[in-house]
Parts: C-alpha cells; sequence; structure tokens
C-alpha cells in the first residue's frame, strides 16, 4: 500500500507547508541574481563612450557567469549560506519536537522516504527558484549583445557551481539536524561543522609558529590538499571560484570575494575544475550517505535533547572544545604582545570556560557547567599538554639538524633578498611573465652542493639553541637576518625550518652559491627580461631625476648585455657593503590585474626598478658613457633648495617593552648653505643592500632640489657621522 | 493480533518499560491504565513503530512493526497533543492524510466533521485544544487502519463530545475490522467502553484482562451477620481480598463468582445480604493490592 503514495503530492504538500520559505527564496534569489545583476549591468554601461563599450563587453563576458553563483557577488553568497541552512533546518526541525516526530514517525512511510521528500523538497525550494532567477538572468543579459554561446555554457558551469554550494551547505546542515535535539543545537553545530576544518587546519599551521621559532610548514604536502576538500568552507569558496571562471578569458578576476575568503582560512594552491567538482561530488555523495545511516539510526527520543546520540557528547565537548580555545588563545593572545604567556593563559582560561558552555548547552541548567568532569579535564589537559610540548619544545624541532649524509639536497631563500631585487612578474603581478625564481620550493633551485647551506643551517640551529633568534626577533639588527632553509632528505621528502643567521655568514654561503653563473642567472632580475617587451630604460643617479635613456633598439639591448656581464661578474659582498651609485630601471607593458584597472588603466606600462649601478659595473658605465650619460655621484649642495632632516628615535620605555611602537620622530628645516653642504658631502644614493637595508630608524633627509616646479622630496640615509 | 514479547525500552540510563509481555486481541477495545509516567505513551509509541525496543519484538500478525512500512499502514497513531501543520484547516489534514493513508475516507471525514459542527475551513490554530482533539479523532477514525492508538484521548473532550466518540467507537467496531487501543489515566473513562484493560505501573504490566471476566471473578458483598462465629467463618471460608466492618455492617471483598458469594453468606442465617456492583477502580485496588502495590501510590 506504501507504493500507492504519491510521492509529488507529498512534495508538494511538503512545499505548501513551509510556503514562507518558498515565498522568501524566490524574492531573495530574484534580488540577488536577476535585480542585482540588471543593475550591474546597467552601471557598466552608464556614461561610457563606444570605444570603452567594447571593452565592458569583454569584462562583462569575463565577469558575468561569476554573478551567477555568488563568486562576484557577496549578497548571493551569503543568500546561497542562508537558504542553504534555512531548507535544511526547516525540512527536518521535526526531529527536534517530540509531538512532531511523533506524528511523522507514526505515518507509514519509511525514515528513508521521510528523509527524501523532505530532502527534495528543500532542494525544490531552492532549485527552482535559483534556475528560474538565472534564466531570467541570462535572458536579460542577452538583450546587451555581450553573450555569446561560450559564455553561455560558462553560465551553466557556474550555476551548477551555485547550485553544489548551495547544496554542500544544505547537506552540512541536516547532518547538524540529525546529530542534534534541539535547532539552536543544530544551528550551532551546523557552524561548527562549516568552520570546523578550516579553524583546526590554519590553527594547525600556525599555532607552532607563535612558539618554535624555527618552525615553516612547506607546501604540497599531502594533508594541505585533504585540509583543502575536507573542509567545507575551504570547499563552498572553492566551488564557486572554480566554476564561475571556468575558461574565462582572463582569469585575473579570481581575486573575488570568494577566492579571498578562502585564502584568508589559508593560502593554497588552486584546482583544477573537474578535480573540485568530482571531489565536492563524492563529498556530498560521502555526508548524503552518513546523514541517512544517521537518520535510520536516530532514536526518535532524542527530540528536544541537546544531542540526538548522548554518547558522543563528551567527544564533541573535547574535539570542539580544544581547538576552538587554543584559537581564542592566539587570537586574544596575540593582542596583548608577541610572547607565549597570554597565549597559555587565555587558552587555558577559555578551554573551562568552553566546557562551561558546552555543558550549559547540553543542560541547560547552570547547576549542570561542570558535569562531565572527564571530558572537562581531558579537554583542559589537552590544551595544555599541547600548549606545554610547543613551548618546551618537547619534539626538539627547533634544535633538529640532520645528518648530512641524509641528505639529498638543500635550497636556500633569503627573503631580504626580494626587497632588492625586481622581478617582472612580480612588479606585474602577472603570470604573462617569466616567473620569479622560487628558490625554496623550486625542483631547479634545488643545490646538490648543499655545504655552504648545511653550514648555515647548523648556525641557525645554533644559534636558536643560545636563544640568539629570540635576541634577534625581539631587537634586529643588521648582523643577523632570517633565512628559510629547506632539506630534502633521501628518505624521499622534504623539512623546511627558518633559522636567525649571521649576515656575513649568509653573505658568505650567498657567495659561494653564486660562485656557478647558473645561479646567478636565477637570481638577477634582468635575465628574466624580454628584451622585446622593453619599451623604454630609465636611468636614475644621486639626483632622482629619472630620465628615460635616448636610445636605439641596438644600443639598448647592448646596454641590458653590458649590464648582465657585470652582474655575472660582480663579487657579491659589493652587492652588499657598497652604495650603489646609480640605478637602471626598465619600462614594460603592463598586463593588469583587475576590471578595474583594465577599464582605466589599460594602455599603460609598468616601471621594474632595482638595476642597481656599482662602481665596479664597468661594461655598463662605460657604455652609458658612450650614449652620452654620465652619472652624478655627488649632490652639488649649489643645486639644494632645502634639507628636511628627520630623526627617528625609540623612547626608552617604548624599547623596554617588546609591544609594537612607532618611533618617535623629529623633524628639521635646514636652508643654511654651509649646513647643507655638509649634509649633503654625507648623504648616499640609496640604503638598498642584497641582505636588506640600512634600518629605518636614524637620520634621514628629504630634499627639494631648486628649480623644482612641483617639490620633489627623497628619502636618503644619511651616513654615519 | 498485536503480541509484545519481553518489550523492554529506557531513555538514557532510564527505564521506561520493562520486559513487556501482553497480547491485544483483534476487534476488542484495548485499555491501558496506569499512573503518571507509568509508560502508556511509551508502550503506545512503541507499538506505532515510533520508538524501536531495546529488547523483546513487537508483532503485527507476526510480522514487526518498526521500519516496516507494510505493517505501520495498519496502524494510526493519535498523540496526547495533536499535530498540526501552520495555517492548517481541517479540510487540508485531511488532504494530506488521505496522501498518507490510500484507505482514508474523504466523504466521512466530512461527514463526521459536519456532525460534530467543526467548519472545514477555519484555520485549526483558532480552534480550542478539545476540538483539535476531536479533530485529531475524526482524521483517526478515517484512516481506515486496523488499529487506532489513542494517547489520553479523552482529556479536553466535554461530556457530550466523549459520549459522541465512544458512540464513533462502538460504530466502527461494528462497521469494520477495528482495534482502538486507549490509554488513560483516568478508570472511570474506560470503564464502560473498553473490552479488555493493561495495567501498567513503573514499567511493568501488572496484568492484562478481559474486563468482564475480572468483574465477574470478583465480587462486593454486604452484609450483617448477628452471630459473630458464623461471621468468622464466612469470612474463612471466603478468598477475601478486602474487608471492612462498620458497626454490624460487614463489607466484604472477595474471589469467586456472585451466586457462590451470596451462597455462603446466606448459609450464615444473615439479617441482611446483597451483592453490589464492582467499579474498575475497586477491582484495581484489589488486584494492586493483592500484587503487593502500594494503592496510594498506584492510582491518582
Amino acid at each position: 500500500m506504501t507504493s500507492k503514495i504519491s510521492y509529488s503530492k507529498f512534495i508538494k504538500e511538503d512545499i505548501r507547508h513551509r510556503g514562507w520559505l518558498a515565498v522568501l527564496s524566490a524574492v531573495l534569489l530574484l534580488l540577488c541574481v536577476t535585480v542585482s545583476t540588471i543593475l550591474f549591468v546597467e552601471a557598466s554601461f552608464s556614461n561610457n563612450t563606444q570605444a570603452g563599450l567594447e571593452e565592458q563587453f569583454d569584462l562583462l563576458r569575463n565577469v558575468f557567469p561569476a554573478l551567477l553563483n555568488g563568486s562576484y557577488n557577496l549578497f548571493l553568497s551569503v543568500l546561497l549560506l542562508l537558504l542553504g541552512a534555512l531548507c535544511a533546518v526547516t525540512g527536518f526541525a521535526y526531529l527536534h519536537s517530540r509531538e512532531r516526530t511523533d506524528f511523522y514517525h507514526s505515518l507509514p512511510l519509511s525514515r528513508k522516504q521521510l528523509f527524501f521528500l523532505s530532502y527534495l523538497s528543500g532542494l525544490l525550494i531552492f532549485l527552482v527558484p535559483y534556475l528560474a532567477a538565472c534564466a531570467f538572468t541570462i535572458l536579460a543579459g542577452s538583450g546587451y549583445g555581450f553573450l555569446t554561446i561560450s559564455v553561455l555554457g560558462r553560465c551553466g558551469i557556474s550555476m551548477l557551481g551555485g547550485t553544489l554550494a548551495f547544496l554542500l551547505v544544505y547537506h552540512i546542515t541536516i547532518l547538524a539536524m540529525m546529530l542534534t535535539g534541539k535547532v539552536v543545537t543544530g544551528i550551532l553545530a551546523a557552524a561548527s561543522l562549516f568552520f570546523y576544518g578550516s579553524i583546526t587546519g590554519a590553527l594547525a599551521a600556525d599555532l607552532p609558529s607563535f612558539f618554535l621559532s624555527t618552525y615553516c610548514t612547506g607546501k604540497e604536502r599531502v594533508w594541505d590538499h585533504l585540509y583543502d576538500f575536507l573542509s567545507p568552507l575551504s570547499m563552498f569558496t572553492q566551488i564557486l571560484g572554480v566554476t564561475a571562471y571556468h575558461e574565462a578569458q582572463d582569469d585575473s578576476y579570481i581575486f573575488s570575494f570568494s577566492y579571498f575568503l578562502r585564502h584568508l582560512v589559508r593560502p593554497s594552491d588552486t584546482y583544477s575544475i573537474s578535480v573540485i567538482l568530482a571531489v565536492t561530488a563524492v563529498f556530498l555523495a560521502a555526508l548524503l550517505l552518513l546523514t541517512l545511516l544517521l537518520y535510520q539510526k536516530r532514536p526518535s527520543e532524542a527530540a528536544e535533547n541537546a544531542l540526538a546520540f548522548p554518547r558522543t557528547a563528551p567527544y564533541i565537548k573535547v574535539l570542539i572544545s580544544i581547538p576552538t580555545s587554543l584559537c581564542i588563545g592566539v587570537l586574544a593572545g596575540s593582542m596583548y604582545g608577541s610572547g607565549t604567556k597570554w597565549i597559555i593563559l587565555l587558552s587555558l582560561l577559555a578551554v573551562v570556560l568552553l566546557c562551561g558552555l558546552i555543558e550549559f548547552i547540553y543542560n541547560m541548567d547552570v547547576r549542570r557547567l561542570f558535569a562531565g568532569k572527564y571530558s572537562t579535564l581531558i579537554s583542559v589537559l589537552g590544551v595544555a599538554g599541547i600548549l606545554c610540548v610547543l613551548q618546551l619544545d618537547l619534539f626538539g624541532y627547533n634544535t633538529w639538524f640532520p645528518e648530512e649524509n641524509s641528505l639529498e639536497s638543500m635550497s636556500l631563500d633569503i627573503s631580504q633578498m626580494y626587497g632588492y631585487f625586481t622581478y617582472p612578474n612580480t612588479a606585474a603581478l602577472n603570470a604573462a611573465y617569466s616567473p620569479s625564481p622560487d628558490f625554496l620550493y623550486g625542483k631547479k633551485y634545488q643545490q646538490k652542493d648543499f655545504a655552504p647551506i648545511y653550514a648555515l643551517a647548523g648556525e641557525g640551529v645554533e644559534n636558536t639553541r643560545n636563544g640568539i633568534d629570540k635576541l634577534v626577533s625581539q631587537n634586529p639588527s643588521e648582523d643577523y637576518m632570517n633565512i628559510t632553509v629547506r632539506y630534502n632528505r633521501k628518505l624521499g621528502y622534504s623539512v623546511y625550518r627558518r633559522y636567525a643567521v649571521s649576515t656575513d655568514l649568509a653573505l658568505e654561503t650567498l657567495t659561494a652559491l653564486c660562485g656557478e653563473e647558473s645561479y646567478r642567472k636565477q637570481l638577477f632580475p634582468i635575465f628574466y627580461m624580454d628584451y622585446d617587451a622593453v619599451s623604454a630604460v630609465r636611468l636614475t643617479d644621486i639626483y632622482f631625476e629619472p630620465e628615460v635613456l635616448d636610445l636605439t633598439e641596438s644600443e639598448r639591448d647592448a646596454l641590458l648585455d653590458a649590464y648582465k656581464k657585470d652582474v655575472l661578474n660582480v663579487d657579491i659582498k659589493e652587492l652588499q657593503y657598497e652604495t650603489p651609485i646609480g640605478e637602471l630601471s626598465i619600462d614594460i607593458p603592463e598586463i593588469p590585474l583587475s576590471a578595474s584597472l583594465q577599464v582605466y588603466n589599460s594602455k599603460l606600462n609598468i616601471t621594474l626598478p632595482g638595476f642597481y649601478l656599482y662602481e665596479s659595473y664597468e661594461n655598463s658605465l662605460s657604455l652609458l658613457e658612450e650614449y652620452g650619460y654620465t652619472i652624478r655621484r655627488k649632490l652639488d649642495p649649489d643645486d639644494v633648495e632645502q634639507f628636511k632632516l628627520m630623526e627617528s628615535y625609540y623612547t626608552a620605555e617604548a624599547s623596554a617593552d617588546d609591544t609594537f611602537t612607532l618611533p618617535e620622530t623629529n623633524e628639521r628645516i635646514v636652508t643654511d648653505p654651509d649646513e647643507i653642504a655638509d649634509l649633503v658631502s654625507r648623504i648616499s644614493y640609496t640604503s638598498s643592500r642584497i641582505l636588506g637595508s640600512v634600518p629605518v630608524s636614524g637620520q634621514s633627509a628629504e630634499i627639494l632640489l631648486k628649480g623644482s616646479k612641483d617639490p620633489s622630496y627623497y628619502s636618503m640615509i644619511l651616513q654615519d657621522e | 493480533m498485536i503480541e509484545l514479547k519481553y518489550v523492554s525500552k529506557a531513555f538514557q540510563d532510564t527505564p521506561a518499560l520493562t520486559r513487556i509481555t501482553a497480547r491485544i486481541q483483534d476487534g476488542l477495545i484495548f485499555g491501558l491504565v496506569g499512573s503518571n509516567g507509568a509508560g502508556k505513551s511509551t508502550l503506545l509509541r512503541l507499538i506505532s513503530g515510533i520508538l524501536k525496543p531495546e529488547e523483546g519484538e513487537i508483532t503485527l500478525d507476526g510480522s514487526p512493526i518498526f521500519e516496516h512500512m507494510d505493517v505501520k499502514k495498519h496502524i494510526c497513531f493519535l498523540s496526547d497533543s495533536a499535530t498540526y501543520f501552520p495555517n492548517a484547516t481541517p479540510e487540508s489534514m485531511g488532504g494530506f492524510y488521505q496522501i498518507v493513508y490510500p484507505l482514508f475516507d474523504r466523504d466521512n471525514y466530512h461527514s463526521l466533521l459536519q456532525k460534530f459542527n467543526i467548519p472545514p475551513k477555519k484555520k485549526l490554530q483558532t480552534f480550542s485544544k478539545g476540538q483539535k482533539k476531536q479533530i485529531s479523532l475524526l482524521l483517526g477514525f478515517s484512516t481506515g487502519t486496523r488499529y487506532l492508538l489513542c494517547d489520553e484521548t479523552f482529556d479536553g473532550l466535554d461530556p457530550v463530545v466523549r459520549q459522541a466518540v465512544k458512540s464513533l467507537f462502538a460504530a466502527e467496531l461494528l462497521k469494520r475490522e477495528f482495534t482502538p487501543v486507549i490509554a488513560s489515566h483516568n478508570l472511570r473513562e474506560l470503564e464502560d467502553i473498553c473490552d479488555s484493560i493493561g495495567l501498567l505501573h513503573q514499567g511493568s504490566l501488572l496484568f492484562a484482562k478481559d474486563l468482564d471476566s475480572m468483574k465477574c471473578s470478583l465480587c462486593k458483598m454486604q452484609c450483617v451477620i448477628p452471630n459473630h462465629a458464623k461471621e468468622e467463618q464466612l469470612l474463612s471460608e471466603l478468598s477475601v481480598l478486602q474487608y471492612e466492618k462498620s458497626g454490624s455492617l460487614l463489607t466484604v471483598t472477595a474471589r469467586g463468582s456472585r451466586a457462590e458469594v451470596l451462597k455462603l453468606a446466606q448459609e450464615k442465617e444473615p439479617l441482611f445480604a446483597e451483592v453490589l456492583p464492582l467499579s474498575l477502580e475497586e477491582i484495581f485496588i484489589s488486584e494492586t493490592e493483592v500484587a503487593g502495590y502500594d494503592i496510594k501510590n498506584l492510582i491518582q
């Protein structure tokens, strides 16, 4: 007889009982998809010339599919979350009421049937208005004339992404409803399930960095990928982003809301659409099966209890309280200073309070705040244990140093160098240019002959043992710097560490590595330049008046070749101890990153600075002389109108404290010619050095040159008196 | 026939029912009585397949009920608090029951609504508690199921409606294969409607018997016997469950048929002797006292 039950009629009835939600869903989706997209398109076309129209068409062709799934529409993203949760809560809220559970479970329907009937009703409440809203939007879009067949196809994929994102929230919330017996705890559980993976993932990646000075995670680890696909929040944003920009001509729009969210949680590589869709499908199917299984096992008497399976209560308490209290400890503790004592104190306080809060949610009775003593004790011990391991470095993480013969290769990354060198793709923020060197992770940068790096790492370990790393982090000094080392073990895995090492030894190591011409070619940005893309070369000297060199193409190429010869021959130590006398800057076309840039600055060039010139760069300097460009080594005091002398210093009180403070600054305007002459004799071109600049605190000056129409100020570091 | 074999159910660590064994005969009205918290609702929820027993089995014609749709379709459960959808009307609820119970008799339902003077298109949230209960009963009657499990059905019904509902039970019993199971803590309500009774106390079923046979096997007699020795002899000859002497008037509740007890009394040359009707409450008091239960805590 059950076969005679009309499922379609049942679903229709169920939707009718949730009529308010169906209306809400339809109205909000129409507003957030159709109306907002039309408003966006209208705004794009307003006040546009015919020339700008084509650019707008390109922009809309890229962005339009993303407007259909929330990837480029914050309100729609939030709506997907809201509707997913609401459809699940309203569909299965009867499980949280004894009377309604009795009513539904007494009907001649199996739990499986009941589940799928409620499930399908909820899905239809979202899907029908969503597809209708998307269809209206596409129809409206086609009226503007920018839609193509390819964009329509991408719209379909984007809508699939929106539906999958909804299903993810829907399944998670249904699972939460199955696990709980009260609507309030159900909603809390849904939020916990949604964010749990992200919180624990971020915590696992970042918590050790507060305690272990050498902590470095590296990338491309298996568990990172697991995290990417097991954290619902991460998956939600990935689905929206990947399906919205699939086959977009310009994927630079990928820096949208969804990717911002995802990268905020934890930066990671992006995955292809097929991987994302396959993993999402598996994840959704697994969630559905688990939910169905739980529904069949769920006792009806669980209604109106906090949890449907009371035996899980202590486990859930421990699983929630430990990471959450550590998170609270880190967030709140790091606000009080850079030390770990506040993190420890606040984490321990948070775990006790959280356990009490969870017990209150379980029992709704303040007298039972400290019920479940064993689970509270385990939670407190868990937090204390984790903090203890990290604080005391019980596993010897910081001082770990492998045997040299256990290593296959090593690589070295000196982050300070990135302030000295500017690579085309990082300056233009575009993948169209050759990628900048990835000294840590790039395969070709792994050094088989790693003795210098090993020795440097050895000093780093020793400095860590002696606490020098902590001193350096508290009081940054020119004498020490941070490096990252990668140990590639013969066993087939890599280990990463950050060390504080002496600048001198780092320079020695870099010099040794630069003994290989290939390493120099990887290091110096000039070798990344595509001569054909160079539109201009500028020269700047101590006068800080960048001048575009008037050169023929062959002269320009010859100058760049000469510069290459110079950097291949230069003693690396000179780049640290000598001061540049000037620099070349190279113009390359800018390929913009964001939509707004494309609209307003699409024809601009970008200037790459930092091709410094030293006295020893004979090839470059002589060629510049030959072309009629002489570098001025000194500033003529007669050319200076005014000196603004500035001195920055930390107060004694501030320096005693390890909290972040801004230095005090004294300013003095100098116009006296004698004093100007004295000051001019002591300034240098730049503070930039290969292994970091001269510290920012100290004397500096801003100079206003005579004859300048507008004041031109340049910051310079004064040499020691 | 519904059969329960050693059925136990506990809510977390609190036992609700312990090893219940009983049979509910088809075609008779089964009353389930017991004090508050005795386990009546739990037993009905187990029988209707809402709850799953931890031990034992509950079968309908030999087939288990829980999650067996072909069996559950024969049972309709009416909870003590009627459940309706938001903004529902008696008519729309009838529509829903028609989808779920294919044997639902919509014409009969409408006719019953009319008889009970219930407007079919009025929103249920505007009805009184008693009216909602009436509608719940009418929906239950119209489902056409063989078993109708009613939890505290008569609570909130006025005497006229209560009588009308009792008539409906009788009519349905005559009309088709129908077995109502009615749980209540009010013995007087069940006395004139039930054919058999099960008594639950603290999660255990003290007994489940046919009401008539219970009444026939017990009787209450009042007599005045001037001879004290003969009075003592009568008490020793009877299987006395309870007796009370007020002046010269002796009131005895004893096992045995009305004729047997009266005959024994007449033999003792009484000045006066008559057999009085026994109420269900008195039967339970007697039986439970025999079973060793403190009657003061048993019946409320």
